[in-house]
């Protein structure tokens, strides 16, 4: 495997404020979709920006495809293509579409024939063709996305940085364009960093989830490897109304019970190593205590993964 | 190219981009036509500011026409009060090149996080401001020409005096169009340039001599008035203008070093403050308003 980004402790701050990033760490592969993960003013977008050119870093070594980020940021910038989280109006308002994608790509040295191939290309995908010759300005905001993107993509750069992607798209496009973006990546050799708050569609996509808490990847890995480490195989769940406190403690001393979870106002759950054991158990107790509950099973998402082990990391405890 | 690093031992990275350099003066193409044609599409506004112009230049053809300026020794009145007055209006045409136009570009595309993704981008940051600035003052021809040819006719100057006028407003022009990149930079860094460069502009219109000979004015303000770029292009122009009408304040030869000087001046000043309004706003950030 290829290693094309690659981050060794990263460190920046704002100003006199606390840093964001304390030593960050992280390699990228070609051909993978990498997802950063954290909560909110974890230092995601702070770490896409120095990669895209924007921020400069207190210290730390940064390459890209083998280029130094210290040497020659021109360089690098014809590497990437970027979609930074605040950018949906960052086009011209009184320009067309076209017109727009043709002017940056004029300022990557793109004649207008390429810039409309690739737009031929993006278009079909985006379910973008009615819009072309709208003006930017009175495009909706997740057309104005689909725009931003596509204005990433026009150059057909080796390497991707988008800042939450899917933000304000309709299901469907969003769903067109992570089929693009898989297809795109393992096809073309590329590689993919994105952020995300939606964890379905980290799920879907991403290669690798990384997880950045307290200005450090906390924990790099596939999304399959983060939900083994929460340690169930799933989770049994029962309305929470119709069950009494006592029956929950029954059900936890049940031995392949490990743990219950009672955030959800109309669920409690509970989390089991061996499905067909937890629910006999858990059907006799009901049955014994002459209990009507609906009832039923959930995979372990990449939600509950990323909700353990944020928690575990706030608690203090080593990932 | 690809360096040998230390990073990976098998570096066949597929650098599939397209992306490559483009030259500055592509880009300054592409931005000025960009942003002509956005300023034509903002069509109330253009014609608006056009009017302004246009209204300003009536005002003073009036007050030209009912009054007498002495100086230095000659009178100024009637026609050649007017070709006075068109004389310095002909420069103002430009002012909004050097001032709003600039500040409005950049407050806009910091805004919209449009200057975001262009500093993600390897082309010139110099032409593509270069292009916005310019793209103001070609719009504004449509208000010079005339009055251009207004003033040729109502002058009876020869051939060649019109044409080093023409020079002048083109040297004018040069040291502006830096000026305004350097206004467009400090907006940038500063964010709220909006009273600066409204007392700036203020400087430019009136102390400057615009619309009354700076020989008219108190001690102090002439020589604030000398540090000002503006000055010497309308001293110019109405020696040109005028002929033998028109004392300039300093032999002619002077004036044009002085306006080269200040080109030169601004055009560094300029050069230096876009690279650190870059590396400023990569240390803090290029957030927005
Ligand atoms: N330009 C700036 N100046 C000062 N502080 C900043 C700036 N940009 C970000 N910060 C601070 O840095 C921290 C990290 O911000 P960042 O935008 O990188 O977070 P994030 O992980 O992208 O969050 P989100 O999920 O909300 O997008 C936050 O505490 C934020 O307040
Ligand atoms: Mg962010």
């Amino acid at each position: 495997m290829t290693i094309s980004i690659s981050v060794k402790d990263l460190r920046k701050s704002y100003g006199k404020d606390s840093a964001v990033l304390k030593g960050l760490s992280l390699d990228l592969y070609q051909d993978e979709i990498l997802a950063l993960l954290g909560p909110n003013g974890s230092g995601k977008t702070t770490l896409i920006k120095i990669l895209a050119t924007l921020l400069t870093k207190d210290s730390g070594k940064v390459h890209i495809l083998g280029q130094d980020l210290d040497d020659d940021e021109n360089e690098i910038r014809h590497l990437f293509g970027y979609v930074g989280q605040d950018t949906e109006r960052s086009a011209y308002s009184r320009l067309t579409v076209v017109e727009n994608l043709q002017f940056f790509g004029a300022l990557r040295g793109l004649d207008k024939r390429q810039v409309n191939a690739q737009i031929e290309k993006l278009v079909e995908y985006f379910d973008f063709k009615s819009n072309l010759k709208k003006y930017f300005g009175y495009l909706s905001g997740g057309q104005k996305q689909t725009v931003v993107i596509m204005r990433a993509l026009l150059h057909d750069p080796a390497v991707i940085y988008l800042d939450e992607p899917t933000k304000g798209l309709d299901p469907l496009i969003a769903k067109n364009i992570r089929s693009f973006l898989k297809k795109y990546v393992k096809e073309e050799h590329k590689t993919l960093l994105l952020t995300s708050h939606i964890l379905s569609e980290v799920d879907e996509l991403s290669s690798r989830v990384a997880l950045i808490h307290d200005g450090v990847i906390a924990s790099v890995g596939t999304a399959q490897e983060l939900k083994q480490g929460v340690g169930v195989d799933g989770f049994i769940e029962l309305q929470k109304h119709s069950i009494p406190l006592g029956v929950v403690d029954k059900i936890l001393r049940l031995p392949p019970v490990l743990n219950s979870d009672d955030q959800d106002s109309e669920w409690v759950s509970f989390g089991i190593n061996n499905m067909v054991d937890a629910m006999e158990g858990i059907i006799h107790i009901l049955r014994e205590e002459q209990i009507q509950s609906q009832f039923r099973y959930r995979n372990v998402s990449l939600e509950d993964a990323f909700v353990y082990r944020m928690g575990l990391l706030s608690d203090g405890f080593e990932a | 190219m690809i360096s040998e690093t230390q990073v990976t031992r098998d570096t066949h990275y597929v650098k599939s981009s397209k992306s490559k350099p483009i030259s500055s003066w592509k880009v300054f193409v592409a931005t000025t036509v960009k942003d002509l044609l956005i300023q034509f599409r903002y069509l109330p506004n253009l014609v608006g500011r056009l009017f302004e112009l246009t209204i300003r230049i009536g005002f003073f053809y009036l007050l030209a026409s009912i009054t007498t300026y002495t100086v230095a020794g000659s009178v100024l009145t009637g026609r050649s009060l007017i070709v006075f007055m068109f004389g310095g209006l002909l420069l103002f045409v430009y002012s909004n090149t050097s001032f709003t136009a600039p500040m409005n570009a950049v407050s806009n595309d910091l805004h919209n996080g449009t200057l975001e993704y262009l500093y993600s981008n390897p082309s010139s940051r110099y032409a593509y401001f270069l292009g916005n600035v310019l793209s103001s003052a070609i719009v504004n021809q449509i208000v010079f020409l005339p009055l251009y040819i207004v003033l040729f006719f109502i002058a009876e100057a020869t051939a060649f005096n019109m044409l080093m006028v023409l020079l002048v407003c083109l040297a004018v022009m040069g040291v502006l169009i830096s000026i305004g990149i350097m206004i467009a930079m400090l907006a940038l860094i500063w964010r709220q340039v909006g009273a600066f460069v409204q007392i700036l502009a203020i400087l430019f219109e009136f102390v400057s001599g615009t619309y009354f000979p700076l020989s008219a004015y108190p001690l102090p303000l002439q020589y604030v008035a000398y540090a000002l770029p503006y000055t010497w292009g309308y001293d110019l122009i109405r020696y040109y203008s005028l002929q033998n009408k028109w004392q300039t304040i300093l032999p002619p030869w002077i004036e044009w070093c002085i306006l080269g000087a200040y080109a030169v001046v601004f055009m560094v000043i300029s050069r230096i403050l876009l690279v650190k309004a870059e590396r400023r706003s990569k240390k803090l950030g290029l957030h927005f308003i």
